[in-house]
């Protein structure tokens, strides 16, 4: 992990109030894997006075340009929409434990909303490694829905809660209707909102399903330092640090409330 | 020109420190800063026994602050020994080891059990944590219990004894002075802020304790003012702290009176804090032909 200052290359709307920004990602900073994330001191300035973490969305080794997905819906986030090419921001990382692969073949990758970008950079890196993973990525409405880069090994389902695109549903009840052969020898990677994940536990579990989720916690430091980012797990003598021991954990470890 | 602080044989190479609970046990940092240019390690606060900290969420952030209820989480006196000691007794800054506890015994047992601890360059006091003993109050809210403690953790070390005081007192000087007659060699100002925030989606306060501890830019004219109060009531050195975000905010701090400084939660937004304001104290002083740290407080 490094502090650099990145240079902006590109900060495009890809739906309503949700960007992505591309950065220059220097020689010397180590390559990110999915479910990495990096943390932004968008300005210097007292207030908004922490840095924002941020999964990242994509990585490609050939130009080393990285890029994240947000939402913005805070003061450091309409910041970060205004900024442009050609400035740079204070960048740390990357960040935490990665999204890593166990025996199973059979990728099934979900999303919800502000979770989008690390499922995105997950399903074009197992594409690239040869899989065909399935995506499914869930929204309020469609206007939501961001346009997305994804390789044509990527098999993308959208869900929306009003039903305005695609399922009208969860992305759990979307899950449920497929066919149990579709399911072979899957393992699911996930990251949105907890109950999004809580939901999915429960619907991995008792199928055998591995699970991954990458969790979001307000952080301070985003080093390990001010153990304030920490979630209660199944073993009630330890807590974990998003930001140190995560941000991706094996569904079952989480004490999900 | 010569900046540092000598605390009974101690010499702290640069004024600038990092306070307990903002730098971990030092290694999170590695290979983000220079800790030449950090002269002291202050450490996450350290009690008898494994503490696993308080349930989430632990932190809201605030305008210009932040607010937090981490509940001392910490791996204990013997982990503390035998997991973090080994890099702390790699770096060049001297080790100042935060010490906490529910009851006084646990403050004995922790500065008796790292006294002879290779490595170990002195102690700070918290004595903002409530005190079961004292039904929950915290024992730097009274200058009998201050003294007390100090009594008894001076007779238990030669090393240098610091009292990290509480700002959320009437007179923070009282307690200033109590510290000082027992032995201690200098005060830490100021802990955090007692300050609580309310989510108007649950009605409810946003901490599952309701109140936490408020640090960050926007207690900066608190921390200087009670740095300038108490150092007008002890000759022990009184290190200062709260709200530095920048050089001149230290800067702000030595001209009341401090004769070395911590920069605290400024380093969760920026990790290169302490050894940029080590460099901005270093030229102001140079500029305005400034010797010693003594030299700073001829002016207020």
């Amino acid at each position: 992990m490094q502090q650099f200052d990145a240079e902006i290359l590109e900060n495009r709307e890809l739906a309503e109030d949700y960007f992505e920004m591309f950065l220059s990602w220097p020689e010397n900073v180590r390559v990110p894997f999915p479910g990495q994330v990096v943390s932004f001191n968008v300005e210097r300035d007292i207030t908004p006075f922490l840095r924002r973490p941020f999964a990242l969305a994509s990585f490609k080794r050939e130009t080393r340009v990285a890029s994240v997905i947000y939402h913005v819906r805070g003061p450091a986030t309409v910041r970060m929409a205004a900024k442009k090419a050609g400035e740079v921001i204070d960048t740390l990382g990357p960040r935490g434990f990665y999204f890593q692969l166990g025996r199973q073949r059979n990728p099934v990758l979900v999303g919800g909303g502000i979770g989008t970008g690390p499922m995105v950079f997950a399903a074009n890196w197992l594409a690239a490694k040869g899989f065909s993973p399935s995506l499914v990525l869930g929204y309020r409405h469609r206007d939501l829905v961001p346009r997305l880069e994804l390789s044509p090994l990527v098999n993308l389902s959208v869900c929306t809660d009003d039903g305005s695109k695609g399922f009208a549903g969860t992305t759990v009840q979307l899950l449920d209707q497929w066919d149990p052969r579709a399911l072979d020898d899957a393992f699911v990677w996930a990251c949105g909102p907890n109950r999004m994940l809580k939901a999915l536990h429960e619907w991995a579990h008792p199928r055998g399903i591995p699970c991954k989720v990458s969790l979001e916690e307000v952080m301070a430091c985003g080093v390990g330092a001010c153990m304030g980012c920490t979630v209660e797990t199944t073993d009630e003598r330890k807590m974990v640090r998003v930001c140190t021991e995560g941000p991706v954990f094996a569904s079952e470890t989480i004490k999900w409330t | 020109m010569d900046l540092t602080l000598t605390l009974r044989g101690l010499t702290l190479s640069s004024p600038v420190g990092v306070a307990s609970g903002t730098f971990g046990y030092a290694k999170e940092y590695e290979g983000l800063v220079d800790y030449r240019r950090i002269g002291a390690v202050y450490t996450k606060a350290v009690t008898p026994e494994p503490r696993v900290g308080n349930p989430a969420p632990r932190l809201v952030e605030t305008p210009a602050g932040l607010l937090n209820s981490i509940g001392l989480a910490n791996v204990g006196v013997v982990e503390f020994i035998a997991r973090k000691m080994p890099f702390l007794c790699k770096i060049p800054s001297a080790v100042i080891v935060n010490v906490a506890g529910a009851i006084d015994a646990d403050y004995e047992h922790v500065v008796e059990a790292l006294n002879e601890v290779e490595g170990v360059d002195g102690f700070e006091i918290n004595v903002s944590c409530p005190n079961v003993k004292h039904g929950g109050l915290a024992l730097g809210t009274d200058p009998k219990l201050v003294a007390a403690i100090t009594r008894s953790l001076r007779a238990r070390t030669d090393k240098p004894l610091i009292l990290k005081l509480s700002p959320n007192v009437t007179d923070i000087g009282q307690m200033a002075e109590a510290a000082e007659a027992e032995g201690a060699d200098a005060v830490s100002c100021i802990n955090t802020l007692v300050g609580m925030v309310i989510d108007l989606k649950t009605k409810r306060p946003s901490l599952p304790f309701g109140t936490g501890g408020l640090s960050g830019p926007a207690i900066l004219p608190v921390a200087v003012a009670a740095v300038y109060k108490a150092s007008r009531r002890v000759k022990i050195p009184v290190i200062g702290l709260g709200g530095i975000t920048k050089w001149e905010d230290a800067v702000q701090h030595l001209l009341a009176g401090a004769s070395a400084i911590q920069v605290g939660s400024g380093t969760f937004a920026n990790p290169r804090l302490a050894q940029e304001v080590h460099d901005g104290i270093l030229a102001w002083a140079w500029e305005e032909n400034l010797q010693t740290i003594a030299d700073f407080h001829d002016f207020t």
